[in-house]
């Protein structure tokens, strides 16, 4: 059962009086609940997981901006049609889905501080508004020192750069709210979201924006994590270069109307697509039978394992179907049970998460 | 005085931007201000950087036959390597004319020159955002961000999570 409530007023930053932030607690979680909280920082998105009594709450912002005129008659407007904004300086930047359809409107791109899955050493001028736009998704903890994991990339195998900077940083940010900031892979978080009842083993792959994460798992513990930074973002580019369109307007297309089962009648932008998700589910088995191979105590696992997808790139219709279509023509060095699509593909990280962080709240 | 790599990166990244301030050199090489600030006004005092106005800084004619020597010029737009010819060509041509070098150079005996000593750089410097962010006007808090309700009882989860992680770790030990 979904319910969505409104948690307003609980970030107050700039107002004219006081520049700065401040959290209130009102906001988050009440007294008496489980504590801990799961945060997934993607490329696409930031999402915080906690509880509330028996349910799982879940507050989310995207990761974009877009700049505009930043003239008082347009803060107005956009105050009025309540759409989220950030000023920095004499500039003014649309916050969030907003921000991708300023961007569609006016056939730009927008603007990621996190590329690839990391917050980048070459964005620092946008790290304020990053850190801003955890602490308005986090916010405070129900005590000094309330456990956050927070999750990060595993190294990627295709790139040269490592996630030591992002971690960090990260790991800063929820310093500076107060919380004990713990680090999980994505792929395993996913894996603890999902493969509870299989004893948490199997592999966990969140096709991402900017990158793919795969944790192979053997009773909760990781056997292997990577990342590749092929991913959703690499779809959008490929196919808006191939169509002579602009990403942003190949990623809406992509998230509102793909359906990666239909054969017949597909527009320019869809036949695109669906030959770059092709690609991209290949790259990604073909890496993990190279990690596997190259695994030097391979795991004895005594029954087949379960495949759970997730992450926005996963969502459009007929992902999984796909998916076992291109696993069915590879040799996978492991016996596959089955694959799934996790019960929710873009929570499935910050639940995971949200399991690790109150495993640990009650050991404490 | 021999140029250390930190040095030649900080040339490499006034030469790109032909005029770069402390901020923007500590910021592109994830260097403290502080630590930027000294190395430039190192380079300042050697003739290496030039400094054009408040901690802006440009290249001087040492800074560019360093680079030249580097085989950096690749990296610059022609009109600047051009300039930078020229001005090399120039002050080659002066130095030939002075005797100082070429076939002409009078060659001393050899000093043994010492490995300068790695300078430790702090490697995990992370770039302060405290003040700029509290410099940041937003409506987000107003708005709010919505919260969407899952029931889903994950105790299950956590409890069995829990067991196995212990389970597992009194296995290994």
């Amino acid at each position: 059962m979904k319910r969505k409530i409104k948690a307003r007023g609980k970030l107050k930053i700039g107002s004219s009086k006081t520049k700065g932030h401040a959290l209130s607690k009102a906001s988050g979680p009440h007294q008496g609940d489980a504590t801990g909280k799961g945060v997934d920082i993607g490329t696409a998105f930031v999402k915080c997981a906690y509880n509330r009594g028996d349910a799982v709450l879940y507050r989310t912002q995207r990761n974009a901006f877009f700049e505009i005129e930043p003239t008082d008659y347009i803060k107005q407007m956009l105050n009025s049609a309540r759409v989220k904004y950030i000023q920095k300086d004499e500039r003014l930047y649309v916050v969030g889905d907003e921000a991708l359809k300023f961007a569609n409107i006016f056939h730009k791109e927008t603007r990621r501080p996190l590329s690839r899955g990391i917050i980048s050493p070459r964005e620092q001028e946008a790290l304020p508004m990053v850190e801003l736009l955890i602490k308005s998704v986090v916010g405070l903890p129900r005590y000094s020192g309330e456990i956050a994991y927070y999750s990060s990339p595993g190294e990627p195998l295709d790139a040269d750069f490592n996630t030591i900077y992002h971690e960090k940083m990260l790991h800063r940010f929820l310093s500076n709210l107060g919380y004990t900031p713990k680090v999980i892979n994505e792929g395993h978080a996913i894996v603890l979201s999902e493969l509870a009842d299989e004893k948490f083993t199997g592999i966990g792959l969140s096709f991402g924006g900017g990158m793919v994460n795969v944790c192979l798992t053997l009773m909760s513990v990781p056997v292997f994590h990577f990342s590749v930074t092929k991913a959703g973002d690499w779809i959008d580019q490929q196919a808006a270069m191939a169509v002579n369109e602009t990403a942003s307007r190949v990623s809406a297309i992509k998230e509102e109307a793909l359906d990666l089962a239909k054969r017949d009648g597909l527009s320019k932008i869809e036949s695109a697509l669906s030959i770059y998700y092709n690609h991209l589910i290949e790259y990604v088995i073909e890496n993990i039978k190279r990690v596997f191979e190259e695994t030097e105590k391979k795991p004895q696992i005594d029954k087949p394992i379960s495949i759970v997808l997730s992450g926005g790139t996963s969502l459009p219709k007929g992902f999984s179907d796909r998916f076992r279509e291109v696993l069915g023509r590879k040799r996978f060095p492991l016996e596959v049970g089955s694959v799934r699509m996790a019960e929710n593909p873009v929570r499935a990280v910050a639940k995971g998460a949200l399991i690790a962080a109150r495993a640990d709240e009650e050991k404490r | 005085m021999a140029i250390g790599s930190t040095e030649k990166e900080i040339l490499k990244v006034v030469a790109e931007a032909r005029r770069a301030s402390k901020g923007s050199i500590s910021r592109r090489l994830r260097l403290t201000l502080g630590y930027a600030e000294y190395l430039c006004k190192v380079l300042v005092r050697d003739r290496y950087l030039a400094e054009s106005g408040s901690d802006v800084f440009t290249l001087a004619q040492r800074g560019k036959k360093v680079l030249i020597d580097l085989g950096f010029a690749s990296g610059l737009d022609q009109a600047f390597v051009k300039d930078l010819a020229a001005q090399v060509a120039k002050a080659v041509g002066q130095e030939l004319r002075e005797g100082k070098g070429g076939v002409v150079r009078q060659v001393g005996p050899v000093k043994e020159v010492r490995e300068r000593p790695l300078v430790e750089i702090q490697t995990e410097y992370l770039p302060p955002t405290d003040e700029e962010l509290a410099q940041l006007t937003s409506n987000i808090g107003e708005l709010g961000i919505e919260a969407e309700e899952e029931k889903d009882d994950i105790s299950e989860s956590v409890r069995l999570f829990r067991n196995i992680s212990k389970g597992e770790r009194g296995k290994r030990r």
